[in-house]
């Protein structure tokens, strides 16, 4: 690969970095509402304790020095202190990310396998009754609000039928004394919330799969493949799904990468204590590091991503490298 | 006989959904081993409607109506697409036209056209292909350091002999050209004529050659059919057809040719559209553009392609009441 492609695209990751910390300093500070009067209230303070805290916080140095601090601690991941939890923030999101990345580890890329092996299952039998089933029943499902089906597989799976638990991770105040058991609790619990986080991603990666590959089937290459003498199904494998897959990679690594991230809908649904519900309620409760920090985290992960895309896409894409 | 193609009566036809297209509405021509024949006609005549029949790559709306395709002695008329894996490329290749998307963007031109030889030879080493395709190469007159290039790496002229190369690649008994030299410009046009003027001499090779440029026809081609709405209007050899042409589209064909020796002037155009195929008119499907229709039986009775000249071929009913 390219040497001086890598470095361009480095360059362009940093320079997006100092963009969104720039950002997000700016964005906080436009707020409506303000962290001290929070604080204030709830401690009653004088306007002299109002000072001290100002001080604490360090708000009451001049704006550009709070932003060389600010851009100092983003870049030591040192998040302060959550108003809510009272703890270290930097470690409230490390329990909460390896949660969201259980739940999202059994949907996400069930989802995504689903999806794009029913796509190019749908675009192969084009047209053909096959397609037409697969097509209406993933638009169905693409078309249908994810919280929405998350709140029917609730009051079905959940409490009408009582099949499976309505909330949580593991059952709240039970003591494991296995490791097997507290797995199998866990797994009972991650079946809903995976099924319709899976089902949520499936429908896109569906479409975009079936037109991709609709798309790459009236491709010249195609016709030249079939005159070599391939069959149907080594056109489709050689030819036809590696460029079908070219636009969809953005979509997986971006994908893939938001599984740390959460998904707020269904963490929120099935309180599940994951990133997308601490972020959810970060804001509901005015919780400004924690907001901030995943904030922060979110662009980091899609800074990242996009630069991971850019070398893997130079990598399946030979067009892209001479740029 | 002696023929390697022989079609009769071929009717291709496209279903839509208001109905049925008859985009090759009963052609017949042979090829015999080592000749070359050139289709020529104007867009959407059905030139390379015939082509696909004969390789048998038809769209899925198409079919073949009516007629026959005979291959070397077997009729592939309705063979199916299992049956023909071993049958394409060893036996028939095609010629792609270059600039279009006729390469896997993705995949090393070297790669692709090792493809074949993999398919077609099993037994073949990956050494074995790679000086086969280096080999080829040097037959089409590009450098083999290039060989492991990606097609967007080529120039529109190298990517066509690419392509050539690749059509070869499995010794086939018949090559159809489509349009291997449109969207290049002249000077690359003449040279991909002198390299596939010179493969046919060097390999003996058949040559259907489909195209709507006669200058390219009479340089490559020993027979010449012209080809107007879905029918073959006039057949013969390239020299009796350029000299002679009988059929008045034909003329104008070559009418609106622009000749540099000649004065300056706006070359002729034809009058009027084609027929519709969707529901072509009775009679001579050129009548209503012709200048010379006889009211009466042109528009009415249609014409046969008939041999007034020896081995000369033309389908108009004012034709032959001039020879007769």
């Amino acid at each position: 690969m390219n040497v001086k492609f890598v470095l361009q695209r480095i360059g362009y990751t940093l320079f997006m970095f100092i963009f969104v910390i720039t950002f997000n300093f700016i964005l906080f500070r436009l707020m409506p509402g303000d962290p001290l009067s929070i604080v204030a209230k709830q401690s009653k303070a004088t306007p002299e304790g109002r000072a001290a805290l100002e001080r604490l916080y360090g708000l009451d140095k001049p704006v550009t020095e709070q932003y060389f601090d600010y851009v100092k601690s983003m870049a030591t991941f040192d998040f302060g202190t959550s108003f809510n939890y009272k703890e270290p923030v930097a470690g409230i999101i490390w329990d909460k990310a390896k949660n969201s990345l259980i739940l999202a580890a059994f949907s996400v890329p069930l989802g995504i396998v689903l999806g794009l092996t029913g796509g190019s299952m749908a675009a192969a039998n084009h047209g053909k009754l096959k397609d037409a089933f697969l097509t209406s029943t993933s638009m169905i499902i693409y078309a249908v609000p994810t919280f929405w089906l998350a709140m029917i597989f609730l009051l079905y799976f959940g409490v009408k039928w009582r099949l499976v638990p309505i909330n949580g991770m593991v059952t709240a105040g039970v003591d494991f004394k296995t490791w097997g058991a507290y797995l199998k609790d866990l797994a009972w619990h991650l079946v809903t919330p995976a099924v319709s986080y899976a089902l949520a991603i499936f429908g896109g990666y569906f479409l975009i799969m079936r037109s991709s590959m609709i798309d790459v089937f009236t491709e010249d290459f195609v016709l030249t493949a079939r005159a070599k003498g391939l069959t149907r199904k080594q056109v489709i494998r050689r030819h036809v799904v590696p460029n079908a897959l070219l636009p969809v990679t953005t979509m997986v690594v971006t994908s893939l990468a938001l599984m740390f991230t959460g998904a707020f809908s269904i963490e929120v649904l099935f309180s599940w204590p994951g990133m997308g519900r601490l972020m959810v309620d970060s804001v509901t409760r005015q919780d400004y590091p924690v907001m901030q920090a995943t904030n922060y985290l979110i662009a980091v992960v899609i800074i990242l991503t996009n630069l991971v895309v850019d070398l893997l896409y130079s990598y399946l894409d030979p067009r892209v490298r001479i740029q | 006989m002696n023929h390697l193609l022989e079609v009769k009566d071929l009717k291709t036809y496209f279903r839509i959904k208001a109905g049925e297209v008859k985009a090759v509405d009963g052609v017949s021509f042979t090829i015999s081993k080592g000749e070359s024949l050139g289709l020529v006609g104007e867009s959407g005549c059905g030139k390379t409607t015939t082509a696909l029949s004969v390789i048998k790559l038809l769209p899925d709306n198409g079919y073949i109506a009516d007629g026959q395709i005979i291959f070397d002695g077997k009729d592939i008329t309705h063979a199916k697409d299992e049956d023909l894996y071993d049958f394409r490329w060893t036996e028939m290749s095609m010629i792609f036209q270059g600039a279009m998307n006729a390469l896997n963007p993705v995949q090393k031109v070297s790669d692709q056209i090792m493809e074949a030889l993999f398919l077609h030879y099993p037994h073949i080493t990956k050494e074995e292909a790679l000086a086969k395709v280096e080999q080829l190469f040097e037959l089409v007159e590009i450098d083999p350091k290039l060989m492991h290039g990606y097609p967007h790496e080529f120039s529109g002229g190298m990517r066509q002999r690419a392509i050539i190369a690749m059509a070869l690649s499995c010794d086939p008994k018949l090559v159809i050209g489509d349009e291997p030299t449109t969207a290049l410009d002249v000077m690359v046009q003449a040279q991909i004529i002198n390299l596939i003027n010179d493969l046919r001499t060097k390999l003996q090779m058949s040559l259907l050659m489909i195209t709507h440029d006669l200058s390219i026809i009479t340089e490559v081609c020993d027979r010449i059919a012209v080809m107007y709405a879905g029918k073959i209007v006039e057949l013969g050899s390239t020299q009796e057809v350029v000299t002679h042409f009988l059929h008045p589209y034909t003329e104008k064909l070559i009418g609106a040719f622009p000749n540099i020796y000649k004065e300056r002037k706006m070359v002729d155009s034809i009058p009027g559209d084609p027929p519709d195929l969707f529901d072509p008119p009775p009679g001579c499907r050129f009548a209503p553009r012709c200048t010379e229709c006889i009211q009466g039986l042109c528009d009415e009775v249609e014409p046969e392609l008939l041999e007034v000249r020896p081995a000369h071929y033309v389908a108009c009913h004012r034709r032959k009441a001039d020879h007769e």
